[in-house]
């Protein structure tokens, strides 16, 4: 399994909009294996900030069609710092 | 699909596992009786309201004539760390800072290991049978057994194990209450 | 009447979450005998519903004293673990099993034995549905069998707890389920 993190620009996002999107266990775990841990909203910049854990990055790319928020970048994460713990991924 | 070992497969049930069958460990105590605090937790985190729980005048109008326990909530009493032990959690924490809070703590009445080089467990299944249900100040008794052990061979050809292990919960009356057995597979 | 499994599954979680059949400590109390005829095979069970939360499974930890930390430490169940979320406990599931099986064979039936599997990680968010078919059903030693397949599914059809149950109800006009329960021999 592997982490990722992705930016998107979406202007004219709502908090409406991004709730619809987010809500339910099956928007946010699109399969048994892929799994949207977080996503950051600048709402007002139209900026969003997305992790997912998944087996492939293709498997974030498809979740990523289907909320039609499209990625300016993709990155790979390797360490996080959580409330003071470490973790190596 | 799995299958029986066929003859060119490398056995892993072993003389030495097979004589594993069988073996039991040690009748355990658990620590403290079922009591009416235990129950009330239980019940409100399993979110069963029945009445035959907490109703006395109810629950002796019943068929069971008292105040009934589930079974399955005595088996939980097997893990409890006793009191004279050493703080279980703060050991397993000072042995590993990433512990995942169950890991190294030794529960009573464990068997022997299966003596095989297959070291990948999977959960295969568990079952559970009930016989009678505990009362109230009940002392409850565990013991451990390995109730089966039987060998199979994967899509990749290669032979694994699905050891089956049991717990039967009696009373201080010796009365059985409930069997619990759990399957896993060793690959 | 029960809503069909299958139906149920067509719904978004809010209508599985109102057609919940889990019964109330009053319906328990008053709850009329099934006996061994009134089922016939291919029979479904009421559905229980349950929507787990971080507290629920909080409160299932404490009471039985587990201590494991992915089911409650949600930064280590994501980063060590790599979990979805925090997890709902295989001992919960497995403790529902019996509960349900009791209130279906409520007052005087017993519920005997069950077995399952443990299959998908299930989640706070997750819309659990236990259901039970009934799967074949025969008399013995003046007392009538029930077999069942049983499970619990998310709101999206994912079995996470496929097993098969057997329970015994008393025939009509027959001898009450001896208890404690002793099976028939062969």
């Amino acid at each position: 399994m592997a982490r990722f993190l992705a930016v998107h620009n979406v202007s004219g996002l709502t908090e409406e909009q991004f709730r619809e999107k987010l809500s339910a266990v099956s928007q946010w775990r699109p399969d048994r294996r892929t799994t949207i841990l977080k996503v950051y909203g600048d709402i007002g910049r139209g900026k969003l900030f997305t992790e997912c854990e998944a087996v492939e990055q293709e498997h974030f790319e498809d979740w990523i069609k289907m909320t039609g928020w499209p990625a300016e970048s993709i990155y790979n994460v390797d360490l996080v710092m959580q409330v003071g713990n470490i973790w190596k991924l | 699909m799995t299958q029986e070992a066929q003859p060119e497969t490398q056995s892993v049930l072993t003389p030495e596992v097979q004589a594993m069958i069988g073996v039991e460990g040690e009748l355990i105590e658990s620590w403290g009786t079922v009591d009416v605090e235990y129950l009330r937790r239980f019940t409100q985190a399993v979110m069963d309201p029945d009445p035959r729980y907490w109703d006395e005048d109810f629950a002796k109008s019943t068929h069971y004539g008292g105040i009934i326990v589930p079974p399955i909530m005595v088996s939980y009493m097997t893990q409890r760390i006793r009191p004279e032990a050493e703080d279980a959690i703060t050991e397993a924490f000072k042995v590993n800072p990433m512990s995942d809070g169950i890991g190294s703590v030794k529960r009573p009445g464990e068997l022997p290991d299966i003596p095989t080089h297959l070291v990948r467990t999977l959960n295969a299944g568990n079952e559970i049978e009930v016989y009678q249900y505990p009362n109230i100040g009940d002392t409850i008794f565990f013991q451990n057994k390995y109730h089966d052990i039987r060998e199979r061979v994967g899509r990749d050809g290669k032979a694994f194990l699905i050891i089956t292990r049991e717990i039967k919960y009696t009373n201080q009356d010796g009365a059985l209450l409930c069997i619990t057995r759990q399957s896993s597979i060793r690959r | 009447m029960t809503t069909k499994l299958e139906d149920l599954l067509k719904m978004k979680p809010e209508e599985i979450q109102a057609r919940n059949e889990r019964p109330s400590a009053d319906e328990l109390r008053n709850k009329a005998q099934t006996y061994y005829e009134d089922i016939n095979v291919g029979d479904e069970l009421p559905k229980y519903v349950y929507s787990p939360t971080p507290t629920h499974l909080f409160r299932w930890s404490a009471a039985i004293e587990n201590f494991h930390r992915i089911h409650y430490d949600l930064d280590f169940g994501l980063n060590h673990d790599k979990n979805p979320s925090i997890l709902v406990h295989g001992s919960w599931k497995q403790s529902v099993v019996p509960q349900y099986l009791k209130d279906f064979t409520l007052p005087k039936g017993w519920p005997w034995k069950a077995q399952f599997e443990h299959r998908a990680m299930l989640v706070p968010g997750d819309t659990l549905i236990v259901w039970a078919i009934v799967t074949n059903k025969y008399e013995k030693g003046g007392m009538g069998f029930i077999e069942m397949d049983l499970g619990m599914k998310t709101q999206d059809g994912v079995e996470s707890m496929p097993g098969s149950a057997t329970v015994v109800l008393p025939l009509k006009g027959g001898p009450d389920i001896p208890y404690p329960f002793v099976p028939p021999t062969d």
